[in-house]
């Protein structure tokens, strides 16, 4: 080993602590990657999961996009193309109570004689399958999540049923491979727990390549009824997942977000592991040693450094990804589908991306700087001044990268109105401007401070304005990481908190019904409410009015359109805002059936407007109807279509209902009133009787486990920006050893010395702080006029939330003080002789 | 017998920036230095001595003038150039020793021998007995006084045998009597090596072992009585 690398690796072996703080940025910045997208590539995998057929990967199916169909059409399937073996499957969502709170489980039914015919193995006991009532099979993962074994009896919360587990099955080759979270019951036992006697969800098929499997499609598009579809597997998905593409798009910007600051902190500390041996380079410049050859020395350093990171990272994703998969399943199984996520599965491209992104990160932040400092003549460089313009010299650039990122941002954002990757490019430039700049603004502000009051101030509190203003060159990286990091806490809180507002305000308005009769699993199920039994409802004594609602799907662009037909009295009416058309004038059209309404993600989504024509596909034939309004609702990030109740009564001829509003008379006893709801609705498990209240409480749970991701990610950011603002602080300190120490000889306390050390972070976090609220106000303007809106179409007010701006800058203030206190007392505990000598 | 010239510096000029104008620290400086000569600069602080010393051993580039080095124009070299030029043909010597703290005493000697490919036996372990640091050789800078650190600088300085040497306030840092030590050591050593040797120095005693003396003046040379 030459005595080059030798002098290098010493230097990292007597900096342990800068090296530990250099890889745990490192890993940290590529933990947060790796973690959160371990965590989509197994939500993903769940999703195909919950999607797949459970004999295999079925190649088609079919289905009735109002929902579920009758199951004779089965026998017909069968006839006209035994060869692609149809297997009935009923599909439902259930909620069974745990210790840790209720979870929603995928209840597929099967019918085990049908796979069996088919060739294909169970893997469990059939006869037992079949015969006992209740019967039901968990995967071992699953069963083990639950802490449940063979032989328990599971009572189900909603629909409410029991069911007892006949066998745990772990996935036997050639055998039934059952999903994580999935309950797979008889078809018998599904089609009860569900309310779909008699109803099948699909029927699915296999076909291979072969002529007679391409005829035997064939024979079923002719043959199939009108109201059926048969749809191919991938391309019935494509709508699915454009579904949540946006919730990952979402996730992809914050993880790229963490990455940023994460970026930054990598930056900041190999930087600092450079620029602190300025010296010791221009002595080997000095020496006879080429630049290249520091260049090359430092990048292997920045290599090995990058490795080690790159590996601990690796190991901490997977951490982090386990603690953040709890979350994300609760979100996806309220939001999109039941399915648990194995956030165990390695990936080695993703384990390789993390690695390559800590070499290329600790790369680029070790040689730019070596590369400056080799720039300079050895005489330069052997000068004192010569890291301070290193330091100026770095500023300036970042001055001029800053307005060209923030140039690149109002580009993407005027070039473009409805791609959301534009919005987010956007948003990360604007972040980006703001970070490159804050050191310069920080600078500003202490100079503003500091002409303005330090004559007004004690010495110790003007040495640190001073000197906090003079290390801005030093720290100005950790500052910009602090400061996005805050920004991004007061953004993403200020747009959670407007947006829990106005679906808070949404639920009050929209929900005017004093109770509601719900049905439980799949929203589009077989509804169990005929017109006789919402009669019955209606006669109940104390019920002043009721309104009525019915989901279906009908075919469309962009995956079909979902309709809900209602029956509206006139105060359910008022709980409709308008954000385009007029109510006076569309509620009468709606209610003769002439127009439709639409809510606004759906006029998004599908680019429509106010007095469009929609076309849609109803039993008897295709309407066009004008749309009258578009209204407010955060209720399906997809979007509804909403007909009145004669319409669609006249158009489907069907009078079912999934769910009814009942309004309570004047005067009348409202718990009197829901005894005698429950008791008309207890025959049918499927039917719950909710309050009003345990509605809008039940959906802000909701919005909150949703948001509850974001809080997690946001945390983690500002924890690297203040491991960031710790390692610069303790550079700057100990590079300041000398500065101190003539301070500390010429008379000036240690008391005295540890209050400018601590007053040069609340003055430098202060200004940053300042430089970040404006900041997060903006990043939540962006988030909610333009990421939510080309996410999900909603719109919604931004609000003022004092608690959302002054928390995170409280944490920043307290993170960058408790930052201080090691790298002060250390500072502090060197002895002034020792400092002033000169090696 | 003609003595080879070492360095030959004609019109030399360099100018650091002062407020609105430039600030000229050397001025059309001319120079000579023979081999196995050695030459104490003298001047008062800032008068440019440093610079001169930089300029001379290929650290830093004049504005203006010519240096020529075996004969050769170094004006036209590039950085690698003036890199190999300093590994090979020069020794620096500091005055604030810059040792390499990461490496011993014995490793920080070794550096210009292994830089220029050079074995290390028997040189290495000749000038460290010259220069008495056989006790201290496995030891780091940081564990050793200044005067010990300046004879480590020093043996570095002449291990690579290079025919100059440039030595700026190599005693600034050392107390009375430690300087007059190393200052006999520093003079012994050169003149064994046969290296020549420009010196910046406010020390009378370094003055005293010189050939010649020169006074830095308004950015040029002059002799010292003069």
């Amino acid at each position: 080993m030459s005595l080059v690398t030798r002098a290098s690796l010493r230097y990292l072996a007597r900096h342990q602590l800068q090296c530990l703080l250099a890889i745990t940025g490192i890993a940290l910045g590529v933990a947060i990657v790796i973690g959160i997208q371990a965590t989509q590539l197994a939500a993903r995998a769940a999703f195909a999961d919950a999607l797949r057929g459970v004999f295999g990967q079925a190649t088609h199916f079919v289905h009735a996009p109002a929902g579920s169909f009758d199951e004779a059409v089965l026998r017909r399937v069968r006839r006209l193309a035994p060869e692609l073996q149809p297997t009935p499957v009923v599909a439902g969502s259930v909620r069974l109570p745990t210790a840790q709170g209720a979870t929603s489980l995928r209840l597929v039914g099967i019918d085990p004689v049908s796979a069996a015919q088919s060739g294909r193995r169970s893997g469990f006991p059939i006869g037992p399958f079949m015969t006992e009532p209740g019967a039901a099979v968990l995967n071992q993962r699953t069963a083990e999540r639950l802490g449940l074994s063979a032989g328990e009896t599971l009572q189900l919360e909603a629909p409410r049923a029991t069911l007892r587990l006949l066998s745990i099955i772990d996935g036997m080759p050639g055998a039934a491979r059952v999903a994580d979270d999935l309950l797979l019951v008889d078809i018998a036992t599904a089609q009860e727990i569900l309310g779909n006697a008699g109803r099948l969800s699909r029927i699915e098929l296999h076909a291979d390549n072969s002529a007679g499997a391409a005829h035997a499609l064939a024979r079923l598009v002719a043959g199939l009824p009108t109201t059926l579809e048969l749809a191919h597997s991938e391309r019935s998905t494509s709508g699915a997942r454009e579904l949540t593409r946006a919730f990952y798009t979402n996730l992809d910007a914050l993880s790229l977000l963490a990455l940023l600051v994460g970026a930054f902190m990598i930056y900041n500390t190999m930087a600092f592991l450079v620029v602190q041996r300025l010296d010791i380079f221009a002595r080997l410049r000095a020496l006879g040693v080429t630049r290249q050859a520091i260049a090359r020395q430092v990048a292997g350093e920045a290599l090995l450094l990058g490795a080690i990171g790159g590996a601990l990272g690796n190991l901490l994703g997977y951490t982090l990804a386990a603690q953040l998969g709890a979350p994300l399943s609760q979100t996806l199984s309220d939001h999109y589908f039941a399915g648990g996520l194995d956030t165990t599965s390695w990936s080695p491209a993703l384990a390789a991306g993390g690695f390559v992104l800590a070499l290329s990160v600790s790369l680029e932040a070790a040689v730019q700087p070596a590369r400056q400092a080799a720039a300079l003549s050895p005489a330069q460089a052997l000068s004192h001044s010569a890291r301070e313009t290193l330091g100026t010299q770095r500023s300036r650039w970042s001055a001029v990268a800053g307005l060209f990122a923030a140039v690149l941002g109002v580009v993407f954002l005027a070039f473009s109105s409805r791609s959301l990757l534009a919005g987010f490019a956007a948003l990360g430039a604007v972040v980006v401007a703001a970070m490159l700049f804050v050191p310069h603004l920080v600078a500003a502000l202490l100079h503003a401070t500091d002409r303005l009051w330090a004559h007004r101030l004690p010495l110790p509190e003007r040495l640190a304005l001073k000197a906090g203003r003079r290390s801005l060159g030093r720290i100005g990286l950790a500052v910009a990481a602090l400061m996005a990091a805050t920004a991004t806490s007061i953004g993403v809180g200020l747009m959670v908190d407007s947006f829990r507002d106005s679906v808070g305000n949404w639920l009050e308005q929209l929900l005017r019904a004093d109770f509601y009769i719900a049905q439980e699993g799949t929203d589009l199920a077989q509804p169990l409410l005929d017109d006789e039994h919402v009669r019955a409802l209606a006669a109940i004594d104390g019920v002043a009015a009721i309104s009525r609602v019915r989901r279906l799907a009908v075919p469309g662009p962009r995956g079909g359109y979902r309709l809900a037909a209602y029956e509206l009295p006139a105060r359910a009416r008022a709980g409709f805002r308008f954000i385009a058309g007029d109510a006076a004038s569309a509620w009468p059209a709606w209610s003769r059936g002439d127009a439709v309404l639409i809510s606004e993600p759906l006029a998004w989504h599908h680019d429509l407007d106010l007095h469009d024509r929609l076309r849609l596909e109803t039993p008897t034939g295709v309407i066009e109807r004008p749309i009258a309004g578009i209204y407010q609702d955060y209720g399906s990030e997809r979007g509804v279509v909403a007909l009145s109740w004669q319409l669609y009564t006249q158009r489907w001829q069907d009078e079912r209902a999934h769910g009814v509003g009942v309004y309570t008379a004047a005067g009348r006893d409202r718990e009197r009133l829901r005894s005698a709801l429950e008791h008309a609705t207890q025959t049918n498990p499927m039917l719950i009787v909710w309050s009003n209240a345990a509605i809008r409480e039940r959906s802000l749970a909701v919005f909150d486990r949703t948001f509850a991701i974001t809080d997690v990610l946001t945390l983690l950011a500002a924890v690297i920006a203040a491991l960031g603002v710790f390692n610069a602080l303790l550079a700057l300190h100990l590079e300041r050893a000398r500065e101190y120490a003539m301070l500390r000889a010429n008379g000036y306390g240690a008391a005295e010395l540890r209050r400018t050390l601590y007053a040069q972070t609340l003055w430098v976090t202060l200004a940053t702080i300042l430089c970040a609220v404006p900041l997060g106000i903006g990043i939540a303007v962006m988030l909610i006029e333009v990421i939510n809106v080309r996410s999900f179409g909603w719109s919604m007010q931004l609000g003022w939330h004092t608690d959302a701006i002054v928390v995170p800058a409280l944490l920043a203030l307290l993170a960058a003080l408790a930052a201080t206190v090691y790298p002060a007392e250390r500072a502090l505990r060197i002895a002034p002789a020792a400092a002033l000598r000169n090696e | 017998m003609t003595i080879a010239t070492v360095l030959h510096a004609r019109k030399l000029c360099k100018t650091y920036p002062g407020g609105d104008t430039r600030h000229a620290v050397i001025d059309a400086l001319d120079l000579d230095v023979a081999a196995g000569e050695i030459v104490a600069v003298i001047g008062r602080s800032g008068s440019g001595k440093s610079t001169l010393l930089n300029l001379a051993g290929q650290m830093d580039t004049p504005d203006a003038g010519c240096i020529r080095c075996d004969g050769i124009d170094t004006a036209t070299w590039d950085d690698e150039r003036r890199t190999r030029f300093r590994r090979r043909q020069v020794g620096f010597v500091f005055q604030a020793y810059n040792l390499l703290p990461t490496l011993t005493v014995r490793e920080n000697i070794a550096l210009p021998l292994e830089l220029n490919g050079l074995p290390f036996a028997p040189r290495l372990d000749t000038i460290i007995d010259a220069l008495d640091l056989g006790t201290l050789a496995a030891r780091y800078p940081d564990q050793i006084s200044g005067g010990e650190q300046q004879r480590a600088a020093i043996a570095r300085a002449l291990v690579h045998a290079p025919p100059l040497v440039i030595a700026d306030e190599p005693t600034g840092n050392l107390d009375q009597e430690t300087a007059c030590e190393v200052i006999a050591l520093f003079e012994h050593a050169v003149r064994e090596a046969g290296a020549a040797l420009l010196m910046a120095t406010h020390s009378l005693e370094m003055v005293g072992h010189a050939d010649r003396v020169l006074r830095l003046r308004h950015g040029r040379l002059v002799a010292a009585n003069e």
